[in-house]
């Protein structure tokens, strides 16, 4: 069955700039037996078209959450409660399951957290290639389905030989290009990148860092970057999105995140990276996050935050926007 | 000269070549280590090197996990291999081990005052039950935090950074003269790695207890320890004074190493001579003989590929490069 | 990679050897060590059911001689070792003369025949329906089918089988009770054999069908499970793949490669017989003849047959090595 996608190409932002995807309001719920985990709560972000965009927050905050709710694959018991999901227009939230193959992969790609393990080992690096192209496109001739992929393999920096391989012949940063490979085979609009260097050696992390821009440069396609390494931020995206605890507390160009960053989460987590340029006293933090099944009324930071003010324990911050592209959820700035 | 805490000397450890009817291929891990670590004061001595540098197999044979191939591990002058009961009983004590994975040495169907109850039994620590318990509050004040707290919770409902401290606790608690640390803080996340970073420096000055920190992560070392070892492939590549070694690194390795960790500055783009994007885990361990380095190093000479270069002394204290750039007649004639 | 090379043949076969060998080892040691003497024992059988045997000494000295038991142990090892290794597996104690490796012989075929296709259909069906009961799109009311299938395992093996042949033997009369075929046929590639021999297979197959799939299906359900956690299959579900290719192609695929193993283990033990299944429907075949063995003492035919099973087992381990890179690319020849 096919669905013809309505591409709202028209989606514009108040910069002009044409919009790939926009998150409205999402929520996603974890049932528990003692109530809703809320891991997203009520996060609203867009990607630009040809940009990466940044999702950073330490772990639990949602931040893979998000992305699996975007691919519409959040698994039980969390379920998606509330909120669109708009890529190119289409909203993925109400998608049925046949309407959702067609949009994955076709208009949206996944290169995954585990680089070792993302592949399935009993299949050829071809054939997993071919598998991603032929379920969408229909059977293709073999000499150009084979010129096709050993060219994705060339664009990621791949030599032709792994082309009939094994997963576990490949080193990890090769498999993870095989897996960028993958990703772009279709020519998506949208890439969601799960951290995807994490499991990598710092010098296989350039490369594969380098390998995602020049793809980016290639193809202007939109990704989003998800990490925790506030370095690697720093020299792939464009902007940068923070989440914590479920909640979006600031997005902002890449530049600014770095050096005005507002929300005091975020300046916690520009503080807190450790440097080799030069030496300095360690910065702690007290406090802990709160329970994500009972939130406290007000500000979901107010247990850790610094400069926690009255109104912080009572009114939810809203995000807002401060300047032009930069937006940030806290009282300090009203 | 007082004796030394711990000194290895020319430690090798060699994997597979043994075993009836199995005689395959040989894989040396840690190829003649030298280390030594002073009684006094208290050091924090980092071991770096990305996967496969054998930082691993020495923390292992440190703790006595795998057994050494030739060399010696030597604690307070006694070799390790000849220790009696008593003196092994008094090694195991003193020399104490934190993992990576602070989840997976919790046995998870027993609270977490357990652990502690266990090493308060093995090692008949305490007089009494109070006097046990009084052991227990000051071992987790140490480590910020409190009994009441966290010792009737299960594992899973304590946050990583907890559990990594409650082993730091555990360790504390049995008065170790050396902590053997294997990536303690890379599955923590960056707020509260400075916690647990914090905690090492408090135990280092405040209770004279040496660490053996193992990591792949040079910022960190940076931050917080004393001397360092870089490891390539089972042989030490650089070693010295933490601060000389990263901000002025000589190994042609190392410096492609510390050009490749991102900086956390959108300005600063990733530094360093551009790479190739030649896989580096491919052309690993081709070489039989001479510098490991060989295949990925920009300044290799044919010399390189006849011996292995020794140790030679680029700066005060102790920095020393394995590489021919360095031979001292390589330095005259330049 | 690559192909088969020398060394690791050479490996694999040299521990094919240390099995065989070390099993026909024991075999030859556990008897001796055991007390008593089998030929005073079949002696004295002899003599509880005539009452008086002539010159019984005697006859145990021949007997004796006749097996060589009156030789030093390393010789008597030594012969053992070489006679087995060429399928001599000497005279049947309690059959004598009938020679221990022409009874097995008769036997096996039936066994073989039964057990193979037996374990066959069990293996298919018990790992298809554990595949379908980890699948979240198994259609509801199969999966709540599908364990009830499953109880029929926990039924002992002897009242599965008593109770087939009670419903089908002797309350339906649709199918023999008993034997492996017809009386009175002609012997032969026709008709009338084949289908008796068929009819006389369906109820002990049917009986280690469904008391073995359950092992099969709760081992694939366990390995469905764990599969389902890969990575992997997360990256299969954002390619938009068809749930049926990855429930096949990456979840069976990749689970039933333990099975495999699992499979090729009790291949090489069906010749030994299901010794209850064999016994229940009087179906001449190897467990039958084991269970006459055991009940008569006639030790060379429990020795034969036990060596019979470490030889196959062992061989059957030796053709799974050889193969088992084929199915899971990770194994390779090389490093064994």
């Amino acid at each position: 069955m096919s669905v013809q996608l309505e591409r709202n190409k028209a989606a514009k932002s108040a910069a002009g700039r044409e919009i790939t995807l926009e998150v409205k309001n999402l929520k996603v719920y974890y049932g528990t037996p003692t109530g809703n985990v809320r891991a997203v709560d009520d996060v609203s972000f867009h990607v630009y078209k040809g940009e990466i965009l940044g999702l950073v927050g330490e772990s639990g905050c949602g931040k893979t959450t998000t992305a699996m709710a975007i691919l519409r694959m959040v698994q039980p018991p969390g379920r998606i409660v509330g909120g669109q999901i708009l890529l190119d227009g289409t909203d993925l939230v109400v998608l049925n399951e046949s309407a959702l193959r067609e949009v994955r992969w076709n208009t949206l790609a996944l290169i995954p957290q585990g680089a070792m393990n993302s592949l399935n080992p009993v299949m050829r690096i071809h054939t997993q290639l071919a598998e991603a192209i032929e379920t969408h496109e229909g059977r293709q001739s073999k000499d150009k389905l084979k010129q096709r992929i050993l060219d994705l393999l060339t664009m990621v920096g791949l030599p032709s030989r792994i082309y009939d391989m094994y997963p576990h012949e490949l080193s990890g940063g090769m498999k993870q290009r095989v897996c960028i490979a993958m990703a772009i085979s279709l020519n998506p609009s949208l890439i969601i990148a799960d951290e995807p260097t994490s499991a990598l050696d710092v010098v296989v992390q350039r490369v594969v860092g380098q390998t995602l821009l020049d793809v980016k440069e290639r193809m202007n396609v939109s990704m989003i970057l998800i990490g925790h390494d506030m370095g690697l931020q720093a020299q792939l995206v464009d902007r940068i999105a923070v989440m914590y605890a479920g909640h979006m507390v600031e997005v902002a160009p890449v530049a600014n995140i770095f050096d005005e960053p507002l929300h005091p989460y975020t300046q916690l987590l520009i503080e807190s990276i450790p440097s080799i340029k030069e030496r300095k006293p360690l910065r702690l933090t007290e406090g802990l996050t709160h329970d994500l099944r009972n939130p406290p009324p007000g500000c979901i930071f107010q247990g850790r935050c610094a400069k926690v003010m009255d109104v912080c324990r009572v009114d939810k911050p809203p995000l807002r926007l401060l300047k032009p592209e930069h937006y940030v959820a806290c009282h300090l700035y009203e | 000269m007082a004796e030394p805490l711990l000194e290895i000397q020319n430690a090798t450890k060699v994997y597979g070549g043994t075993g009836f009817l199995h005689r395959g291929k040989t894989t040396v891990a840690l190829q003649d280590f030298n280390l030594t670590i002073d009684a006094k004061p208290a050091t924090i001595t980092t071991i770096a090197g990305e996967s496969g540098s054998g930082k691993t197999t020495l923390a292992n044979l440190v703790l006595g996990f795998v057994k050494i191939s030739s060399g010696q591990v030597r604690y307070k002058g006694v070799d390790v291999n000849t220790m009696d009961r008593a003196q092994l009983f008094e090694y195991r004590r003193e020399v104490q081990a934190v993992f990576q994975d602070p989840y997976a040495v919790y046995n998870p169907f027993y609270r977490v005052k357990h652990i502690f109850d266990m090493v308060l039994g093995n090692f008949k620590l305490a007089r009494s039950k109070s006097a046990g318990r009084d052991m227990i509050e000051e071992a987790l004040n140490v480590v910020g935090m409190r009994g009441e707290e966290v010792l009737e919770k299960y594992p899973h409902q304590l946050s990583g950074g907890q559990r990594q401290r409650m082993m730091v606790a555990r360790a504390y608690m049995l008065k170790p003269r050396l902590i053997v640390a294997d990536e303690p803080v890379s599955m923590v996340d960056a707020s509260l790695r400075a916690m647990i970073l914090d905690i090492m420096l408090r135990l280092r000055d405040q209770h004279n207890i040496s660490f053996l920190y193992i990591t792949h992560d040079l910022s960190t070392a940076y931050q917080i320890g004393d001397k360092i070892h870089l490891l390539y492939q089972g042989s030490v590549a650089e070693q010295g004074s933490t601060v000389k070694v990263i901000e002025n690194p000589k190994h042609p390795y190392v410096q492609l190493l510390i050009n490749s960790i991102p900086v956390p500055d959108p300005s600063v783009k990733w530094g360093g001579e551009e790479i190739s994007t030649q896989d580096d885990e491919q052309m690993r361990s081709n070489i039989a003989s001479g510098c490991r380095f060989y295949g990925r190093c920009l300044h290799r000479m044919d010399r390189c590929l006849e011996k292995a270069p020794p140790l030679y002394t680029v700066g005060d204290s102790g920095h020393e490069a394995s590489c021919y750039l360095y031979a001292p007649e390589a330095v005259k004639s330049r | 990679m690559g192909g088969l090379t020398w060394n690791y043949v050479l490996r694999r076969v040299g521990m094919w050897f240390l099995t065989v060998w070390l099993g026909t080892t024991l075999i030859f040691l556990i008897p001796r060590l055991a007390p008593g003497d089998p030929v005073a024992g079949v002696i004295s059988r002899l003599t509880a059911q005539s009452g008086y045997v002539e010159n019984s000494a005697q006859m145990i000295n021949a007997w004796r001689a006749r097996f060589g038991l009156d030789q030093p142990l390393p010789i008597q090892y030594i012969r053992y070792v070489g006679n087995s290794l060429r399928f001599d597996l000497g005279y049947s104690l309690a059959n004598f003369p009938s020679r221990v490796e022409n009874m097995v012989a008769q036997a096996l075929p039936w066994t073989i025949g039964l057990l193979l296709v037996g374990t066959l259909l069990s293996f298919v069906a018990g790992n298809t329906i554990g595949a379908l009961m980890a699948w979240e799109r198994t259609p509801g009311w199969l999966r709540n089918l599908l364990p009830v299938s499953l109880t029929f395992t926990s039924i002992p093996f002897f009242m599965l089988g008593i109770l087939l042949i009670y419903l089908f033997a002797f309350w339906l009369r649709v199918l023999p009770a008993s034997g492996s075929v017809g009386r009175g046929l002609i012997v032969g590639m026709n008709w009338g054999y084949i289908s008796s021999i068929l009819q006389h297979a369906i109820l002990p197959s049917a009986a280690i069908v469904v008391a073995s799939m359950g092992f099969w299906a709760l081992g694939m359900r366990g390995m469905m499970i764990t599969t389902a956690g890969e990575d992997y299959m997360i990256l299969a579900q954002a390619k938009g793949l068809k749930p049926e290719r990855i429930f096949w192609l990456y979840g069976v695929r990749n689970s039933i490669l333990p099975q495999v193993t699992a499979l090729a283990l009790s291949l090489g033990g069906i010749v030994g017989g299901a010794v209850l299944v064999e016994y229940i429907f009087a179906y001449p075949g190897v467990g039958y003849l084991l269970y006459q063995g055991i009940v008569t003492s006639d030790y060379t035919l429990i020795q034969g047959i036990v060596f019979m099973l470490v030889f196959t087992t062992a061989t059957m381990v030796l053709v799974l090595d050889l193969l088992y890179p084929l199915i899971d690319p990770r194994i390779t020849y090389e490093r064994g």
